[in-house]
């Protein structure tokens, strides 16, 4: 990097005040008064500022200006509106003095105010000031001439608002026919709160509004928190959105007519879907074709874009006439954008241009070239300031920067603002060029994807020295390109300002044109509606229920400092303990597991020693021997097998000593069998870490371990106890988990008794309370119970010997349950009842068959979707029903007394404040 | 680390010397510490890893995506302190940022504090700042309004308007209807605070409410064969004046638009008791009559109905089933207006009246005098026809 030759000050009169203000605002260093600089390399910081100085505009004593809309009166004076529903009008705006401007509250009371338009009055009337408020189009008159708005007109409210947080309009650009476009959010709402949802008409829509009738019209769907919209100088209209489900980074969208971006929720609000009264799936691609995003802003600069405005200054903001300048909020920045169009698309380059500014969420130009920048982050966080207007103004000092990129089939184009130094040669090797792109899923945001470096075979410039041909070995469209171009400097030995582009290529310009996109379809993620999803509680709640034992307790412990091989104990919650000592039982799971994930966290006493065996038969020794040289380390090694099968210690000695706590996870397949029980492949151990680090991969295990609680060969099985062997020495237990490998199941046989759209054939109980109560909402796959209590009964209700299965969600408090078997009619039905409560004060939780076998364990917490499959049939000797949580079998009971024949299944809704979810409810009568 | 207390620290070295892991280990529901739970500790312990010691975002770890620097204070989903509680206790998903759900809840609480710490000052929003006053003009403040009473929903459109007397009008603005009236102070703007979004917090104390906050249309068209229509009321324009406000709606019905209606609510100036009035200015209905809903339920007891205008006044006066009482008065600036009963409670009934004009003008008066007593009845009466 060169030193530039001299550090001119800038061509601007630098007033008193100005300096003041200046120095004021600590994050505009002035680097061309700054000594420090003489001495050593400015930072990008101190040379951008070179360019472009960024000066806070003092706001209104008391007021908080969180700008969410800018606009100009015909007379110079800038119109403000903010998140504060206040309007502003500012006077002196581009004085030189940034703390000349004056501002005069003009309107208050708004609900919220995210985007600001003035139509010029025409032929001398006065012009007129639109704010877009949270639920509506307002026009705000001054009738009486008192400088203050009195009369709010509603032009439209033509969209729904949910009352959801998150359901911010953004706006108002105006086209030439005096129409308005306005972007709408998402909602985040529970439990999937990630999940952009479109509850309300047109969230997730791009809206043009005609003024004069009120009527809105959907232009562009599959958007998600689309915070800035702008026309450029051609009159196309874009959009931004921001990063997160089905926004894989924050793009520039072209919009056209119908275009769908591809977050799914706003269809629903398409006719197809409207007409099925259909939700659209927020975990599943959107079978629409999408428009592909113009621009993909990279993650290092922008990570929430505000709105753009195109440089319409005629140069007096620098040589970048018409192109885009974007705003970024939480880096603080603005960036620049050069487009062109690639077969019949828009697309093209993104490059930073100033840091440090502030939490930008909107740009408008002045036409003395100054840019007005509106800040705001309540809520959403990033740069300080916070909030305020800041200008950015060309000092007149002309950077060198690529001005423009034009995309080749094999390479770019790159002009500069300057021409190259005679003795600035550009070799291939200063170009570094790599090419990525990312996945589109419903997980937050995308990482670059299936980055490759391109190899640049030339690089040639023009002979005016102002235009970089470089030529690479192929690029790839639907990809974007990142292109770092180092050593340039221009005749007066100023580097590049910034060495860096990203250029979305979305077609190459002589084809084959691509149906691929840059965000490409991914195989969507497990569904995780929290870190407990599929996850079976071992010890919450009733730490001992799940378990056979004799001799353990739940307490507090910690190592003994004066007899430090044993647990000082006390009463609490933080452990379950062999207290026993030797008369203490293996600790013993009750419910027989499989195939998946099993974690015990521990901890031992000095010496102390133990075992988990999986399946009560595949060991791994726990054992405090990290102080002791002279002991061959046992830890985490798996225990020799009853077959002679030797020991086999861990990769790493991960065990971190007495008195700390540590986790084992054991990822583990169960051995199979054929149709005649013949086994026909081992266990393994797929994978065993402690504290995350991996001890064992892959470890086919030929027979039970030596010593084991059930070492017999003869005895292997699918399913199986956890079991924790104390031994001789006391150990600590907590957190003790399972969970089952999801296998895919089969709907083979499986009939669906809720058809996702209404509740035809399905009776509440006849003694509800308030007939007019919705107690059960069929809101998409999903039915959700509310209100007083009720019970929803299946249409049919002859069902005897038959298993029934759904996914099913209960929340903090609530209440439900599965009856099986159960008669129509009033008060509690008459049935079984496999219970659903997580978190409620009734002790039957969750895989309890209600009254006849209690579990009271809390397997899933509350607001966690969880695998619910009861059977219920026939046999000798009673009714046996079995139920099972996440696939495990919880509850596996004979009612010999057979007190239920036939019946409906019932869904209950336990009291007003519960609220339970069911989906995926499907039944299989049982031959 | 040395000032990390002692157990932390030996917990935080046992995961330091771990290899890279995508997922931090989950805890038990109870803390074995019973020290208030440090932050800073936490955040050594769970965070630094990829967040780095001082939050810059640059952690040991290697990630496909950088971690999060907390120095500039963005976030994901929110910075308040319950937004931020809310991630880390879940996690982004398609991050490796994971959920600590099982982390306790005071230990989440101090996570999210201190990383909002690490990040510039925060500015908050003080209660002060929040609250609107109202002085000797007319405020109006639009937002989302919370539940009136209970039973009651929100509404996401809302308006609230203050008077300099200190009445402050609550309406839903979907479909322009009077929610209730308050007395006290103004409104705070809550939706100032956090990330927005939530209800605006009324002040006044209610002291009407019209049934019970869920009130059905106000206007009703009664065509010439009995057929009652509700009309909705769509908000088109607030007009401030001095001391009072004019709120328009346009009346539309199923097939027809019935034009404007102005309303303008002000204290009552009656000596009998405090209330509020509003004035009507409402099309004239050209066949059958338009009926306003007068806000009081059916049913309760009539303790004085006069049917012949004192004083321009028809008076009704109710004790509801609660108890409380209710002197609604009505009076017609052009043509008749009648009290009759409506399928909800009271209303005025304007009929059309041919050869009448285009526009009606109607005062309905509530007075919430607290009790009724003998002789009361003339009280009301004779300072109504003064």
């Amino acid at each position: 990097m060169m030193r530039p030759r001299s550090a001119r000050p800038a061509r601007r009169r630098t007033t008193p005040a100005r300096a003041a203000a200046l120095a004021a605002c600590c994050v505009v260093p002035c680097a061309a008064q700054d000594d420090a600089s003489a001495v050593r390399e400015p930072t990008l910081l101190e040379r951008e500022a070179q360019h472009y100085v960024v000066e806070h505009i003092p706001p209104p004593p008391g007021a908080v200006l969180e700008v969410g809309g800018l606009d100009w009166l015909g007379d110079g004076r800038l119109v403000v509106s903010t998140r504060r529903g206040q309007v502003w009008i500012v006077s002196d705006v581009l004085a030189d003095d940034p703390s000349a401007a004056r501002f005069t509250l003009f309107a208050e009371g708004l609900h919220e105010g995210l985007g600001l338009s003035v139509i010029p009055g025409a032929d001398g009337a006065a012009d007129r000031i639109v704010v877009l408020q949270r639920g509506e189009l307002t026009e705000l008159v001054d009738e009486d001439g008192d400088g203050a708005a009195d009369t709010y007109l509603t032009l439209s409210d033509a969209w729904g608002v949910s009352g959801n947080y998150h359901e911010f309009a953004f706006g108002l650009p105006r086209d030439d026919a005096g129409r308005f476009y306005v972007s709408l959010n998402t909602g985040f709402l529970n439990p999937e709160w990630w999940h952009g949802k479109s509850i309300a008409p047109y969230r997730g829509w791009l809206l043009r509004i005609d003024p004069d009738t009120g009527r809105a019209t959907p232009v562009a769907s599959g958007l998600r928190s689309p915070c800035g919209l702008g026309f450029d100088a051609r009159g196309e209209l874009f959009v931004t959105d921001n990063q997160g489900d089905w926004m894989p980074a924050c793009p520039i969208f072209h919009v056209r007519e119908g275009a769908f971006f591809g977050h799914p929720a706003s269809l629903a609000w398409t006719p197809e879907y409207q007409q099925n009264r259909a939700h659209p799936s927020d975990m599943s691609p959107p079978d629409r074709e999408r428009a592909p995003a113009a621009v993909w802003l990279p993650y290092k600069w922008s990570r929430s874009a505000g709105n753009l405005a195109p440089d319409t200054t005629n140069g007096r903001f620098g040589p970048f006439a018409e192109q885009i300048f974007v705003a970024e909020l939480t880096n603080g920045e603005l960036l620049r954008v050069q487009m062109e169009s690639v077969q019949g698309q828009l697309q093209g380059a993104a490059f930073r241009f100033r840091q440090r500014i502030g939490s930008l969420a909107r740009v408008l130009f002045a036409e003395d070239g100054t840019l007005i920048g509106g800040m705001t982050n309540r809520g959403w966080g990033g740069l300080p300031p916070a909030d305020g207007l800041v200008r950015v103004r060309w000092t007149g000092r002309p950077a060198m920067e690529m001005h423009t990129v034009h995309l080749l089939q094999d390479g770019f184009e790159i002009t500069f603002t300057d021409a190259v130094a005679d003795d600035c040669v550009i070799e291939p090797g200063d170009v570094t060029l790599t090419q990525y792109d990312y996945d589109l899923w419903w997980e937050y945001g995308s990482p670059e994807r299936n980055t490759r470096a391109v190899d640049v075979l030339g690089t040639q410039l023009s002979e005016d020295r102002r235009r970089l041909t470089v030529t690479t070995a192929g690029l790839s469209p639907a990809m974007v390109a990142r292109l770092v171009l180092r050593g340039v400097r221009a005749e007066d030995g100023s580097p590049l300002l910034h060495d860096e582009f990203a250029y979305t290529i979305n077609q190459l310009p002589d084809g084959p044109w691509t149906d691929e996109h840059v965000a490409k379809v991914a195989d969507p993620p497990p569904p995780r509606t929290s870190a407990d999803e599929g996850w079976l509680r071992l010890t919450y709640h009733d730490a001992l229920d799940a378990w056979t034992q004799r001799g353990w307790e739940l307490v507090d412990a910690e190592v003994d400092p004066r007899a430090p091989t044993t647990f000082m104990v006390r009463p609490g919650n933080g452990a379950v303990v062999n207290t026993a000592g030797r008369d203490a039982t293996d600790f013993t799971s009750r419910f027989p597991m499989g195939d998946g994930r099993y974690h015990v966290e521990f901890m031992l006493p000095e010496g102390g020693r133990a075992g988990v065996f999986v399946q009560g038969r595949y060991g791994v020794h726990l054992a405090d021997d990290a102080g002791d040289g002279s002991v061959q380390p046992v830890h985490g090694a798996l225990m020799a097998l009853a077959d002679g099968t030797p020991a086999r210690p861990p990769a790493f000695a991960a065990y971190q000593g007495a008195g700390t706590w540590h986790v084992l996870t054991v990822d583990f397949r169960a051995p199979r069998f054929d149709a005649e029980g013949r086994k026909i492949a081992d266990a393994v151990l797929e994978r065993v870490r402690m504290d995350d680090v991996l001890l064992h991969e892959d470890v086919t295990l030929t027979a039970p371990s030596a010593g084991a609680p059930d070492e017999d060969a003869r005895h292997e099985a699918a399913l199986g106890p956890l079991v924790i062997r104390a031994g001789d020495s006391p150990v600590a237990l907590r957190t003790l988990r399972f969970r089952p490998t999801q296998n895919p199941r089969s709907d083979d046989g499986w009939v669906a008794i809720y058809n996702g759209d209404d509740l035809r054939g399905w009776r509440l109980s006849p003694d509800v309370e308030d007939e007019e109560q919705e107690r059960w909402e069929p809101g998409g796959d999903v039915l959700i119970g509310g209100g007083t209590r009720s019970h929803l009964f299946s249409p049919r209700g002859d069902y005897r010997d038959f298993e029934v299965r759904a996914r099913v969600s209960i929340n903090d408090g609530g209440n439900s349950g599965l009856y099986l078997r159960t008669a129509y009619g009033p008060g509690w039905p008459k049935g079984y009842e496999a219970q659903i409560n997580a978190s409620m004060a009734d002790p039957q939780k969750t895989g309890s068959l209600y009254g006849l076998a209690p579990v009271k364990v809390e397997l899933v917490p509350p607001g966690t979707w969880f695998d619910y499959h009861v059977v219920c049939r026939d046999e000798d000797g009673g009714t046996r029903i079995t139920i099972a949580v996440n696939g495990v079998v919880v509850t596996d009971h004979l009612d010999t007394e057979r007190r239920h024949a036939a019946g409906h299944i019932a869904l209950q809704q336990h009291h007003d404040g519960s609220r339970v979810r069911f989906t995926d409810l499907r039944v299989r009568v049982l031959e | 680390m040395s000032d990390l207390p002692h157990a932390v620290r030996r917990a935080a070295l046992a995961l330091l010397l771990a290899l890279p892991c995508t997922r931090v280990c989950a805890l038990a529901p109870s803390p074995v510490d019973e020290e208030a739970p440090s932050g800073a500790a936490a955040f050594a312990l769970h965070c630094a890893r990829c967040h780095g010691a001082t939050g810059d975002g640059v952690g040991t770890e290697l990630l496909d995506r950088p971690a999060r620097s907390f120095l500039d204070g963005g976030f994901s989903y929110g910075n308040t302190p319950d937004a931020i509680f809310r991630t880390l206790s879940h996690g982004i998903p398609g991050t490796p940022m994971p959920g600590f759900e099982l982390l306790p809840e005071d230990v989440r609480r101090a996570l999210a504090e201190h990383v909002i710490a690490l990040g510039p000052p925060r500015v908050e929003v003080t209660p002060e700042e929040t609250e609107m006053l109202v002085g000797a003009r007319a405020v109006l403040a639009r937002g989302m309004l919370p539940s009136i009473a209970g039973g009651a929903p929100e509404h996401p459109r809302g308006l609230l308007l203050g008077t300099p007397d200190g009445f402050s009008f609550e309406y839903r603005a979907d479909d322009l209807r009077l929610l209730g009236v308050r007395q006290g102070a103004f409104v705070r703007r809550s939706d100032w605070t956090g990330r927005g979004g939530t209800p605006l917090q009324p002040l006044g104390r209610v002291v009407a409410l019209l049934h019970d906050g869920t009130p059905p249309a106000t206007f009703t068209h009664v065509a010439a064969d009995g057929t009652s229509t509700p009309l909705a009321c769509k908000l088109r324009a607030t007009r401030l004046a001095g001391p009072s406000a004019t709120l328009t709606g346009a009346l539309v019905g199923p097939s027809d638009d019935f034009g404007l209606v102005h309303e303008s609510m002000s204290a009552a100036r009656h000596p009998f008791a405090a209330g509020f009035t509003r004035a009507f200015d409402l099309p004239a209905p050209t066949s059958g009559s338009l009926r306003v809903d007068l806000g009081v339920a059916a049913g309760g007891e009539t303790l004085l109905a006069t049917s012949d205008p004192s004083g321009g006044w028809t008076w009704l006066v109710l004790r509801a089933p609660a108890g409380e009482i209710r002197c609604l008065g009505v009076r017609a600036h052009e043509g008749a207006a009648r009290l009759v009963p409506g399928p909800h409670g009271p209303c005025v009934e304007l009929s059309s009246e041919p050869g009448s004009g285009p526009r009606r003008r109607i005062d309905v008066v509530t007075l919430l005098p607290g009790r009724w007593q003998p002789g009361d009845e003339h009280a009301l009466l004779s300072e109504s026809s003064r």
